[in-house]
């Protein structure tokens, strides 16, 4: 059985830029398979990759680091490494979660329009059937999944590019 | 608003070893796990009237969505001030603080039976009489047939029977049923981060 092992977090503030909404705080991570190696050799290593797993207003990011800590308890997920090393307790997977909320980026409302953005370390643009809307309809699609499937994973939706590590 | 007034954290180290004893590794380690397997209660009071409910186990897989369900579950609702401890709003780390720092009591030490409701659909209505090659005993269970599959009851009062719960595919609910001593029962005070809960009500 392979487990999550997480090597980074950033979240992201997408601002409303205009209606009654509430920016989207946006949580990306680089992560990856425990059991997915890249390279050969001396150079091989677990592969890992950035990706946004789910967006909401900053208490919905809390309430869904509660809902996965029960994955965290179970051996599920893991921190930068595998083993008792890189064992957490679900209320330190929570604390990561608010320090990174209150570490939060933002991209700047002026470039909601454009189809790419530069924010921290991090680039975001739409993925797969996303990639040619602009962030602000990404916020939109996000806003609608949200709705539809409360607390479900949304990989789907962004593709981010990050810092290795 | 729902308060939590008592708690009780149940091991079960003192379970009395099965009669039988299934044959195998996988049995030996069933049983030993069985052994070491606690449950997590707590009596909760809303809108006046209050009951004891199960809020955390370490059999696999049996508690996830009552404790850490998105936007349900008993951590979420201490985090958003629904849930509370003897009146006092704690935080989701907090919440868990408290509940990894209860006392545990072993099950014949308190005044009350540990009943589980169990209900398994048709389709796996066979894992109610064989895992792994073993027989149940359902001699002391009530089983009653129901439209979508079968409800089987049983108080745990043995290793096998813990098994049973950690094998059986279906949903199970543990009541807390009270003994006549359970009237005059006090529970251990809780510990939090070092310090009596009373402290901070």
């Amino acid at each position: 059985m392979s487990s999550h092992i997480i090597y980074q977090l950033q979240v992201v503030r997408l601002p409303a830029v205009s209606g009654p909404s509430q920016d989207l705080f946006a949580l990306c991570l680089q992560s990856g398979s425990s059991n997915s190696y890249e390279g050969s050799g001396a150079n091989a290593r677990r592969s890992r990759s950035w990706g946004m797993i789910y967006a909401g207003t900053a208490e919905d990011l809390v309430a869904y680091a509660i809902d996965w800590a029960s994955y965290v308890r179970g051996g599920g997920t893991y921190w930068t490494s595998m083993g008792r090393s890189g064992s957490m307790t679900p209320q330190q997977w929570i604390r990561k979660i608010r320090t990174a909320i209150a570490n939060v980026v933002s991209v700047d409302a002026d470039y909601m329009d454009g189809i790419s953005v530069s924010v921290g370390p991090l680039i975001i643009r739409g993925k797969d059937q996303y990639e040619r809307k602009t962030i602000n309809q990404l916020v939109d699609s996000i806003r609608a999944l949200g709705q539809e499937k409360p607390g479900e994973p949304m990989w789907q939706v962004m593709r981010v590019s990050g810092p290795d590590k | 608003m729902k308060n939590e007034t008592q708690h009780l954290k149940i091991r079960l180290a003192d379970l009395p070893p099965p009669d039988r004893w299934p044959q195998g590794e996988w049995w030996s380690w069933q049983i030993k796990r069985a052994s070491e397997d606690t449950f997590t209660f707590a009596f909760v009071e809303e809108s006046g009237v209050g009951r004891w409910m199960m809020l955390d186990t370490t059999i696999r897989f049996r508690s996830e969505e009552q404790l850490f369900g998105f936007k349900k579950g008993a951590v979420y609702q201490a985090e958003i001030g629904e849930r509370t401890v003897k009146g006092m709003k704690l935080s989701a780390e907090k919440y868990l603080d408290h509940l990894d720092n209860l006392p545990s009591q072993k099950l014949g030490e308190v005044p009350f039976v540990l009943h589980a409701k169990v209900t398994v659909s048709r389709q796996t209505a066979h894992t109610i009489h064989n895992a792994h090659g073993h027989d149940w005993d359902h001699s002391q269970s009530t089983i009653v047939e129901t439209e979508d599959g079968f409800i089987v009851e049983f108080d745990i009062d043995g290793a096998l029977k813990v098994a049973f719960l950690d094998s059986v595919i279906g949903s199970f609910e543990l009541q807390l049923l009270p003994k006549e001593a359970a009237s005059s029962w006090e529970p251990p005070s809780p510990v939090l981060a070092g310090e009596t809960i009373e402290l901070f009500a």
